[in-house]
């Protein structure tokens, strides 16, 4: 986690305890918890049901007092209304006025965020793009789906392109095509210097956005601290290399199994990820214009959205185009020995003229290199 | 403001969607139209037009008041138990605003309100009229029909005051009943001072004043409408009115021969009106005619011209609109603080108790008949303080007004009504306000 970075969310000691009607204690939900999520960080709240891990976010938005520490949200309290100005927010379920249009669900807000109405129009029509609602912007709120829901909750959130995005689960009942978009966003948002918290129990969705996570149970903080550190395996290594012969395979499994000691060294052939694969049945079904009444597949990201990132654009197409993203953790590129990097390189064929240790592999939600990225998905520098 | 109107758009156009305003209106329009034709007077106290008015425009303005308080209930309660208030509370605007802006809502939809139910009165009225005067030669427009008149009560003293005064008398000259309590002894001073004050004698002239404020303009007539009882209703009270100035010489007197139990009305010319308005009438009852009783509260009173019928229509609805918002603003209060059952609960019997106060009065006065139980006693307390929480939900008699063709002032309104019904909103607006402001959203963790 930076320090030297200014502090988003800034809780010290917080508390809250649920009294009943009496006045007398009856829960305490969240006990003395320290939260310091800095400017720019994709933070991820974990925990099992009745965790805190909601109370804590509803007194991060004001729906819920702390009975006890300080709280700072953007430099304010959670309370005061101007500080909202630069938030957005995704609930756990979409709140909406069931009988209002997403097109009107979206004005209302827009207007509550006393933007210009020929912005809230270009706006609306931009985030119903992204988020694949654009055919349903007439209908009613109240009869779309669950993870039509979502989209227009997490295209609610984007109105006024806030600088602290909380989403409570929001990747909850969509399908894979809209859990890819949104990580899509959360990245893009990430890259852009935006804080994102958020809470999931989908482990692997707040291991593929989140730099830094805070796990809580029983209303405290159990651990925190950066995802890569938090679950580095120092006594493995993973390797990542271009098809070979299988003769060459077996000379590297030797290399390895005599460093190793005895330890046992598998090579085998990586499989895609389900999340790919059927994100691109989709995407062939979307070129060929197959009809659906559900949510389409987004635009990519709204182009007001975008702005400020000089290189989001590229960023953008490169983490759309590529397969899937380099899975070589940094403790392995640390930890290569210096001696066996040219053995390895001359057995895979990639040519490296890097130091050994001198490239860490990209920590999402802290920024993409993008001069990594295009190594990895060229296959060499 | 822009976020203000931002929920209150919303709040109307969210009735309409869910079908409930367009019900609402139906519903008012229906019962204006049902209780118009089902209504019959016969002409002795108001006139049948006046009447079917009156009845018609009531009930539906009561049966609106009922559903605004509902939808206000909704409109709160469901925001925040469907936790759609979540969602607003997460945007750059304050909770002042939410409320104000439901109650914006809330008036938008209550102007709507009254415009379908004047025009289902009006338009039941013309069928009636057209009707009517297809069947019978006779019009059932009570003359000016279609202007209003500015009805002027007597100038008279307080009664309270009146007794206060009597009661200190009779006890520096040790003449009060020893047998009675204060209190009691205060009743009965009352009691009699105002059969005193309403009694006309044989033979014994009677007056009252009046202050117009100013001369009549609009017309060449002013009217002396009177009223009395008397214990054979088939006598009639024969005298002699004399309506004058003390400050001209200038005086109309009519012999009249009246019945009791209904209105009855002289045209005097305007010229004994002086420009300072202020008018002396007498009445000097014939030596043998029977003991009459004139109200107090409405026996006599001078009326004048006071414009069109549409302009008091258009005053009128101004003047309920504003009654409306304050049972908005009790609603959408009551609706803060409690869940929606009780809140649809507490606020419909608040609006029950205001509106029938004079029968709940009857009922605590009846419950305390001769030597009540404790019960009994406890009963009436607890209708007591019913209707001392509702009093400023009473709504102003504008409707009565306008149905009897009496002009209807917003100044005159806002003094009588206004000043416990607008303190009590604005009460009841802070409250509501405070504790939206202050609530904790969630208690579920």
């Amino acid at each position: 986690m930076s320090t030297d970075k200014q502090l988003v969310i800034d809780g010290r000691n917080v508390t809250k305890v649920f009294k009943d009607f009496w006045g007398r204690a009856k829960v305490t939900a969240v006990k003395g918890v320290d939260i310091a999520v800095p400017e720019g960080a994709v933070f991820g709240l974990l925990g099992p049901n009745g965790a805190g891990k909601s109370t804590l976010m509803k007194m991060i938005l004001g729906h819920l007092y702390p009975t006890g520490g300080s709280l700072t949200v953007l430099g304010q309290s959670p309370r005061d209304v101007e500080g909202k100005r630069r938030l957005g927010y995704v609930p756990e379920r979409e709140f909406f006025y069931k009988n209002l249009t997403a097109t009107e669900t979206l004005g209302l807000f827009g207007q509550i965020l006393d933007l210009p109405t020929p912005e809230i129009r270009r706006r609306t029509e931009q985030l119903l793009e992204m988020v694949g609602l654009q055919h349903a912007r007439s209908r009613l709120v109240g009869e779309f789906s669950h993870g039509m829901g979502r989209r227009l909750g997490l295209a609610q959130a984007l109105l006024n392109d806030p600088d602290l995005l909380i989403l409570d689960e929001p990747t909850a009942g969509l399908d894979p095509v809209g859990c890819y978009e949104v990580k899509q966003l959360i990245r893009t948002l990430g890259r852009r210097g935006k804080t994102v918290l958020m809470s999931s129990h989908l482990l692997a969705d707040v291991e593929d956005v989140c730099g830094v996570i805070m796990v809580m149970y029983g209303g405290q903080v159990q651990q925190v601290g950066p995802v890569r550190e938090l679950l580095a395996r120092k006594d493995e290594v993973l390797i990542r290399a271009p098809a070979v012969d299988p003769e060459t395979i077996e000379k590297a499994k030797t290399l390895l199994a005599g460093k190793g000691g005895t330890a046992e060294v598998d090579v085998t052939y990586p499989t895609r990820s389900l999340e790919d694969y059927f994100l691109e049945i989709v995407r062939t079904a979307d070129e060929k214009h197959v009809e659906t009444a559900g949510a389409r597949v987004g635009t990519g990201v709204a182009e007001y959205l975008q702005t400020g990132a000089e290189d989001a654009k590229l960023l953008e197409q490169l983490t759309r185009t590529s397969g899937p993203e380099p899975s070589v953790t940094a403790e392995a590129a640390e930890s290569e020995p210096a001696e066996d990097i040219g053995q390895l390189d001359a057995l895979t064929g990639v040519e490296s003229g890097e130091e050994p240790g001198e490239k860490a592999a990209p920590e999402p939600g802290d920024g993409v290199d993008t001069d990594y990225l295009s190594q990895l998905t060229r296959g060499g520098k | 403001m822009k976020q203000t109107w931002a929920i209150a758009k919303s709040v109307f156009r969210l009735l309409f969607r869910a079908g409930t305003g367009w019900g609402i209106l139906a519903a008012t329009s229906a019962v204006a139209c049902l209780i118009f034709f089902c209504s019959s007077a016969d002409d002795v106290l108001l006139a049948e037009m006046q009447l079917r008015i009156r009845y018609s425009s009531y009930l539906s303005a009561g049966l609106l008041s009922f559903a605004l308080l509902f939808v206000a209930c909704v409109s709160m309660r469901g925001d925040i138990e469907g936790k759609q208030m979540h969602m607003l509370t997460s945007y750059p605007i304050k909770r002042l605003d939410i409320w104000l802006g439901k109650w914006l809502g809330l008036q938008l939809f209550a102007i709507l309100g009254l415009a379908v139910i004047a025009a289902s009165v009006a338009s039941s009225a013309a069928v009636f009229h057209h009707v009517r005067t297809k069947r019978t030669p006779s019009d059932v427009l009570p003359p000016d029909f279609w202007r209003c008149l500015y009805a002027v009560e007597p100038v008279r003293e307080s009664l309270r005051e009146l007794v206060e005064r009597e009661y200190l008398d009779r006890q520096r000259k040790a003449q009060l009943p020893a047998d009675l309590t204060d209190a009691e002894a205060r009743r009965a001073l009352a009691r009699e001072i105002r059969r005193d004050l309403q009694l006309v004698a044989p033979g014994k002239p009677r007056f009252w004043q009046f202050h117009l404020g100013h001369r009549p303009r609009r017309s060449d007539a002013i009217i002396l409408r009177f009223k009395f009882y008397l214990q054979n209703d088939r006598q009639m009270l024969v005298g002699k009115w004399f309506i004058g100035s003390e400050e001209t010489t200038v005086r109309a007197e009519e012999l009249v021969q009246a019945p009791p139990y209904r209105v009855n009305a002289l045209h005097v010319p305007v010229g004994v009106v002086p420009e300072s308005g202020r008018l002396k009438a007498v009445f000097q009852p014939m030596e043998d005619a029977p003991t009459a009783i004139f109200p107090r509260e409405d026996g006599v009173f001078v009326l004048y011209d006071d414009g069109l019928l549409i302009a008091n229509l258009a005053r009128t609805l101004f003047i309920y609109w504003l009654y409306l918002g304050v049972v908005a603003a009790v609603g959408l209060t009551v609706s803060t603080a409690f869940t929606f059952a009780v809140a649809a609960f507490a606020s419909v019997v608040l609006l029950g108790l205001a509106l029938a106060s004079s029968f709940f009065r009857t009922v605590t006065s009846d419950l305390m008949w001769e030597e009540p139980t404790r019960l009994k006693i406890l009963a009436t307390q607890i209708i007591r303080f019913g209707t001392w929480l509702s009093q400023g939900l009473r709504p102003p008699q504008v409707l009565a007004q306008f149905s009897e063709g009496l002009s209807v002032r917003i100044t005159d309104a806002l003094t009588e009504w206004g000043t416990s019904a607008l303190p009590y909103a604005l009460f009841f607006a802070i409250i509501g306000i405070v504790l939206l402001t202050r609530k904790e959203l969630d208690r579920v963790y």
